[in-house]
């Protein structure tokens, strides 16, 4: 579960996320979209508690983000657009310090099943320098599993990765939003989240423009026609006023 | 097109200049400009002007050591034009810029124009070098002239130098292209590189001079030898286009720099068209220079040298239960030599206990022990001063992975314990084995005018301070990291140089010592008192240990203050701006 209230995020002067609020629950996936500079990474990022919020409530899990950071964080993993990972530690070792970083009793078999699923078993020993862009992203995943985190952030999951890559990130996050976690993801590739989310949240500088399940969205921008493309109805939600729907004037 | 090559460079060229100029209006840029400034003055221009001064302090140079100076630094030149055929080993590769490979190369520019682009964008670098040069020259008296004419002299040099080894590696390239191996052509410049050394032997030969023993003993007429020895025969013949280049340094005077001017800016042209005639494709090598050259510019970026990292066997078992910030000196451990593990430090304890015995006890070998003992105290001695300004394997390494940290379960201080605890445990270790060796020393505080008995008790206390002087230092150093990233950042970044970066360093360094001596000297007041105080009542030994105990928890509480002071400013990070960097 994952509950946002009013957030705020301002840098200096400048407001990136003006009163944002959502709600995702277990099970749920909500797909972050808008134009670049939207502020959809600065949401994900004050979500996780990376930084400070300047305003507004963060909850995971029931978990007041401000009031228990270390309770809050305990139950959510996030996924950043570059996967970070340690230049000295093999993708075992990287498992090993997570463990000890969440208190993952046993985590071994859980960390092969996983390195299992996502193909990296093979490369268990290596350091991050010698692993392919999809392979870090891969690892960085694992990581971020290994304490089955109730809450995902993931900010742009799916570039950098191959046709094959996409899928399988596609497939578990679905996964992990059956086994009961709320996931929000931010990505351009409308396409895909069409096929990976359960809700969209169009956001443009900072601001919601639209949320609520697929269909909703789609009959609230569609003026009614039928089987209009999350990419047109994206097109249509972040259209600047004086542009958009000139037969208005 | 040119005004277009142009046009870019003059454009990056103030854009760069207005830039510096806007980041004055930063404190921090404003500041280290001033401090900058001033340290160039002080070291610089106040010691310049007294120089001048100075009477006899260096004597002009005499014509006829002028004339030794212009030989010698002839055949050195020779002997770099030399190597310039001789060292490269791949093709040629000019250095461009990233920006400059994605625009310019693709570009509808001959080639010719490229290289023409090149040795022009180079330029600006070589003349800032000669001015530099030239002042200095001048300001050592070295040779005759003007700073203006040394100047003048060091850019000829300088760009000759220059379009050599690039007309050197174009036509190493052209031989490549047609199949002549490196081996084949090294073959072919040992075989001239002999002849030449034969020339000079026989030479030498006509000459037919011994040097005599004042000669040999004294530098000035050995070089003086040398330069008859070069001057006579074929060999100067040989120097001479060498001689031509730097003519213009060496001149007595203007006009003697005005005559030797002519031929030097004749080889220079020479060199440009002969480099630019000389068709070759550098552009792969240039490409791949270029991406090593970022590759090592972003490791440093990031406060790391290029280091390859290699998978290591873990330090230690990391159990899945226990303290978090445990999990971070294992981490960081894994970033160092394999070296410090418990295991080293473990076998060097015994073989220094071993050893400090079996010297020990041989009087004949006292004098060894001694010395061994004077090299620890240098060791720790390094390691509470100099080590934790060179360690790395802390925040400072971890910040650029602020953004994945902050997801932890941790509180601030947490990590910012855990990012310290590896530094501290190395630095410690090795002091502590410092340590070692001196407790071993028999009778080494009785050299101090203390009591032998207290000998065990002095190194326990030294022990004991040992990790906290550390940390001491570590955290301040942390501390400025977190308080200013972007400033910590760039003044780590080697690949800058600038006055307001000197200064920012100069701030720093100042500000550190400073903090520090804050912190030490409440700590040092407190035990000096107390050791005063308790000395009458419980005899030195135990009013020292009472003392360092005393001072030593002042400094622990100055500690857990301060790191989580900083811990809190971990967690306020706004990684986002500092990741922008
Ligand atoms: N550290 C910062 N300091 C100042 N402004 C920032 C900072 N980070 C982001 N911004 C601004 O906040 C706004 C939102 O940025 P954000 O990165 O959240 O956008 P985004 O929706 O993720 O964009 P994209 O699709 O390009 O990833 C932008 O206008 C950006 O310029
Ligand atoms: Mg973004």
């Amino acid at each position: 579960m994952i509950e946002i209230v009013e957030l705020v995020k301002q840098y200096g002067g400048f407001t990136a996320v003006r009163g944002l609020s959502l709600t995702v629950p277990p099970g749920a996936v909500l797909g972050l979209v808008g134009p670049n500079g939207a502020g959809k990474t600065s949401t994900l990022r004050c979500a996780a508690g990376i930084i400070p919020c300047t305003s507004g409530t963060v909850r995971i899990a029931g978990v007041d983000m401000a009031r228990d950071p270390v309770g809050a964080k305990r139950h959510l993993a996030f996924f950043p657009d570059e996967p970070r990972l340690f230049d000295h530690l093999t993708v075992r070792q990287h498992l090993n310090f997570v463990a000890r970083i969440y208190g993952v009793k046993d985590h071994e078999p859980l960390g092969a099943a996983l390195l299992a699923e996502l193909e990296l078993t093979e490369k268990a020993d290596a350091l991050p320098g010698e692993l392919s862009r999809g392979m870090k992203q891969k690892l960085a995943i694992a990581c971020g599993l290994l304490h089955s985190p109730k809450a995902l952030f993931l900010d742009e999951p799916l570039t950098g990765l191959d046709p094959l890559g996409i899928r399988r990130m596609k497939d578990s996050i679905v996964a992990r939003a059956k086994a009961g976690a709320a996931v929000v993801l931010s990505s351009h590739l409308l396409h895909l989240l069409e096929e990976v989310c359960t809700h969209v949240l169009i956001l443009k500088k900072g601001e919601k423009l639209a949320d609520g399940t697929l269909a909703e969205v789609s009959s609230r921008f569609s003026n009614g026609e039928a089987g209009v493309s999350l990419e047109e109805i994206f097109l249509r939600a972040t259209a600047d006023r004086d542009d958009a729907a000139p037969a208005a004037r | 097109m040119i005004s277009a090559l142009l046009y870019l460079k003059v454009t990056s060229l103030k854009n760069a200049l207005l830039q510096r100029a806007r980041r004055l209006r930063q404190p921090r840029y404003l500041l280290g400009t001033i401090a900058g400034l001033g340290y160039l003055y002080s070291v610089f221009w106040r010691r310049f002007r007294a120089s001048t001064a100075l009477p006899g302090s260096l004597e002009a140079p005499s014509a006829e050591l002028l004339g030794t100076f212009a030989t010698l630094g002839a055949l050195g030149l020779c002997v770099i034009f030399a190597l310039s055929w001789v060292l490269p080993e791949q093709r040629a590769g000019l250095a461009f810029t990233e920006a400059e490979i994605a625009f310019l190369f693709p570009a509808p520019l001959s080639r010719r124009r490229l290289v023409a682009y090149h040795l022009v964008s180079g330029q600006l670098r070589l003349v800032v070098l000669a001015a530099l040069f030239g002042l200095g020259s001048n300001r050592l008296a070295l040779f005759g002239g003007n700073g203006l004419t040394h100047a003048v002299g060091w850019w000829l040099v300088l760009t000759t130098w220059n379009l050599h080894g690039i007309g050197a590696s174009f036509a190493i390239t052209r031989l490549m292209d047609r199949g002549v191996s490196s081996r084949r052509r090294r073959l072919v410049a040992a075989a001239l590189a002999a002849g030449v050394v034969g020339l000079i032997g026989w030479s030498f030969a006509q000459s037919a001079r011994v040097p005599t023993q004042d000669e040999v003993s004294d530098l000035r007429q050995l070089a003086a030898y040398a330069s008859a020895v070069l001057d006579g025969g074929p060999v100067r013949w040989l120097l001479l286009p060498a001689r031509a280049v730097l003519a213009p340094l060496f001149a007595a005077d203007t006009s003697a720099f005005l005559l030797a001017l002519g031929p030097a800016l004749l080889i220079v042209i020479g060199h440009f068209v002969w480099v630019l005639e000389t068709q070759v494709s550098f552009e792969d090598r240039s490409i791949s220079r270029t991406e090593e050259r970022s590759a090592r510019l972003a490791a440093r970026r990031q406060g790391k040298g290029l280091v390859v990292a290699t998978a290591k066997a873990s330090p230690f078992l990391l159990r899945a239960e226990g303290r978090p910030e445990v999990a971070f000196l294992w981490k960081n451990l894994l970033s160092t030599s394999s070296l410090f593990r418990p295991r080293t430090f473990a076998v060097l304890a015994g073989l220094i206990v071993v050893g400090g015995q079996w010297l020990g006890r041989s009087p004949e070998l006292r004098p060894l022990l001694v010395m061994v003992a004077a090299g620890a105290g240098t060791v720790v001695f390094l390691v509470l001063f100099l080590g934790p300004m060179l360690a790395r394997q802390d925040l400072r390494d971890d910040l650029a992975n602020a953004d994945l940290l902050k997801t932890y379960p941790l509180r601030g201080w947490q990590v910012v314990l855990g990012a310290l605890l590896t530094p501290l445990a190395i630095l410690t270790g090795i002091g502590w084995l410092g340590v070692l060796a001196m407790a071993m020393t028999p009778g080494l505080t009785t050299r101090f005018g203390l009591d032998p008995s207290s000998q065990w008790a002095a190194a326990a206390g030294l022990a004991l301070a040992v990790p906290f002087v550390c940390l001491l230092q570590l955290v301040v150093a942390n501390a400025a990291a977190l308080l200013f990233p972007d400033w910590a950042s760039t003044t780590r970044n080697q690949a800058e140089r600038s006055i307001e970066l000197m200064g920012q360093r100069l701030i720093f360094t100042a500000g550190r010592t400073l903090i520090i001596a804050v912190a030490v000297v409440p700590a040092l007041l407190v035990g000096g008192v107390a050791v005063l105080a308790l000395r009458g009542l419980l005899g030195l030994p135990v009013a020292l240990g009472v003392g360092a105990v005393a001072g030593l928890s002042l400094i622990a509480v100055e500690l857990a203050v301060a790191i989580r002071w900083l811990g809190r400013l971990f967690e306020g990070l706004d990684v986002s701006s500092e990741l922008r960097g």
